[in-house]
């Protein structure tokens, strides 16, 4: 089903509307919510949450992209999850991106930078950057894909993964320094 | 557990990457393996013949309009071959331009179908309507729809061709097969043919000797075809010019979608057009007498020119890719490697630059690129017209396996 036809019934408060979006996005918002928990039922839980967090704001919000729009409502509601859980069994990839992305930028020292200005920059870079390379990162950091699950959707060795995520790290930093962000 | 702050503000990057990365899958390679595939595949086997096998329609059966040595085996180069798949390849949807997404719409009780053929704003005439033109995203789920104004095209039959506007641009969709005109009077009526066609470039055949040549005043030669209006229809297939005298005249028109179609006249009184409509070619008899004035005033006109194949291309080793273009080095497939050339081919069509986007092909990679129009050769062996490039094997002596 089209995505403006589930935005619809989401305006006439037609329940189908949850119905149609768990069968469009169920599995992504699971593999989102389940690469961050590590765990079905918080998985689960944290995807009805998201279909209660859409039911509650649309409307008044028309996202006018909704794969991205229920996709950040998961993501955020995982990671704020995984803060109130304080869980120590984290899967090994995800403490691997957090180490990551730590490296890149450290949340010591960007503490004067808003979340919004610095992912408006990561945008602008990734736009600079080949396809594969910009969704590779994407797959990595921002739904939290393993390594062998991105070189398995892409068709690349693992090496070549790693190589890949390596080298836009290290673009992204060389960038951020150059937008006048101090590491 | 604290998240790092660039995880975070991971959340905030731009939605359209987001969605990307969501449906973006590297490989354009489709392995068309369940029931849906098998119907896929027979529509990117179309998509691939149309683009492949129609300007041979009546080359290998009946003919074309330059039959010659396929660039694999031209004194130039080396023997060449595409390898052999196992599988259909075909684009996901975002990898299509327009009129490769909408290929059918419906105006009245006729389907036109996409010629995948551009026509300039000169030629459209009066708007017919706005209707719906629809597609098949094979690689996603529904039926994608858009509604375009719908044009004439000016001097043509509406009911064999109009003009789709469709993003701004003006695209040829043809009927689809339709009974091919009873006369060759109401064949140049319904197309214009004889206003939207120069005869020029052309290859003589007599005593199974080929020239290629061009004249350079086509007045005559048409001045007898119109005399042949009430020449009526003899065939729409199974018919060979083999061992008989012809003359092959390319034609090519931009504004009935056509690039190196041929029309054909064989000296036992026969003329024959693949120039009309999808795949279907026609066949009329115009008599001796005059199938000889033309063949006559060809041989007595005609001043050298240069082979041209069908389907341009050029082979190389990709040595060099940019976001702009990419350079390939036909050394490698040179029977002389000292003649070897640099080619330039620039990636300004969604066609060709897709293959590069999505690493379909790499440096060090075989490769033929396939293109419309003219190398500029002054200004450095430059493609500005590349729409398909496809990996290849050197068979002459060592083969050589392109390194996947």
């Amino acid at each position: 089903m089209e995505d403006g036809v589930i935005i619809e019934l989401y305006f006439i408060r037609d329940e189908d509307a949850l119905l149609k979006t768990e069968e469009k996005y169920g599995k992504l918002c699971h593999k989102i919510a389940y690469n961050i928990l590590n765990n079905r039922e918080d998985a689960e839980e944290c995807v009805n949450d998201t279909y209660k967090e859409m039911w509650n704001s649309i409307p008044p919000k028309k996202p006018d992209n909704l794969t991205a729009f229920i996709c950040g409502i998961t993501r955020n509601l995982s990671l704020k999850r995984l803060e109130y859980l304080k869980r120590d069994k984290r899967a090994k990839h995800l403490t691997e991106s957090f180490d990551e992305l730590e490296e890149i930028l450290s949340s010591n020292t960007a503490g004067s930078i808003s979340e919004e200005n610095i992912g408006k920059l990561i945008s602008d870079f990734l736009r600079g950057r080949g396809r594969d390379e910009r969704n590779v990162f994407i797959r990595k950091y921002y739904f939290f894909d393993s390594v062998e699950e991105i070189a398995a959707r892409y068709s690349f060795t693992e090496s070549k993964v790693k190589n890949m995520l390596y080298r836009t790290r290290q673009r992204l930093k060389e960038y951020l320094i150059k937008e006048g962000i101090e590491l | 557990m604290k998240i790092p702050k660039m995880a975070k503000s991971m959340e905030y990057i731009d939605n359209d990457l987001v969605s990307e990365a969501a449906s973006y899958k590297r490989s354009n390679i489709i392995l068309f393996i369940n029931k849906w595939g098998a119907i896929a595949a027979c529509f990117a086997i179309m998509l691939v013949a149309s683009v492949f096998i129609y300007p041979y329609i009546g080359g290998d059966i009946v003919g074309s309009s330059t039959d010659g040595p396929s660039s694999s085996s031209t004194d130039r180069y080396k023997d060449f071959m595409e390898p052999t798949l196992d599988y259909t390849i075909g684009w996901w949807w975002d990898s299509l331009v327009v009129y490769e997404k909408y290929r059918n719409i419906t105006v009245g009780d006729i389907e036109y179908g996409s010629s995948e053929r551009e026509i300039s704003y000169e030629y459209v005439g009066e708007k017919i309507g706005v209707f719906t033109a629809s597609g098949y995203n094979y690689t996603g789920s529904g039926k994608p729809t858009m509604d375009c104004e719908v044009y004439k095209i000016k001097d043509v039959s509406d009911k064999k061709m109009v003009a789709v506007k469709m993003e701004d641009s003006y695209y040829i969709f043809k009927s689809k097969p339709f009974d091919q005109p009873l006369t060759l009077g109401a064949l140049l009526g319904d197309f214009d043919f004889d206003s939207s066609v120069k005869l020029s470039s052309l290859a003589l055949t007599e005593n199974e000797k080929r020239s290629y040549g061009v004249i350079e005043n086509d007045a005559y030669i048409w001045e007898i075809i119109l005399s042949c209006k009430d020449a009526t229809l003899k065939g729409t297939q199974d018919w060979s010019k083999d061992g008989k005298d012809y003359v092959d005249f390319t034609v090519s028109s931009e504004k009935l979608g056509l690039y190196k179609s041929v029309l054909t006249v064989t000296k036992d009184g026969y003329l024959f057009t693949n120039g009309t409509n999808f795949g279907r070619y026609a066949l009329y008899f115009i008599g001796e007498d005059n199938a000889n004035k033309i063949i006559d005033y060809v041989r007595s006109n005609l001043k050298d020119g240069k082979y041209e194949p069908n389907i341009p291309s050029v082979p190389g080793v990709i040595t060099e890719i940019t976001d702009e273009y990419i350079i390939i080095d036909d050394s490698a497939f040179c029977n002389d490697p000292d003649n070897g050339i640099q080619y330039k081919i620039l990636l300004n069509d969604k066609r060709i630059s897709r293959y590069i986007e999505n690493d379909f092909v790499r440096v060090n990679e075989l490769v033929e690129v396939i293109f419309e129009g003219e190398i500029d050769i002054e200004g450095g062996y430059v493609i500005d017209s590349a729409y398909h490039i496809k990996s290849v094997i050197i068979t002459d002596g060592e083969v050589m396996v392109p390194e996947y």
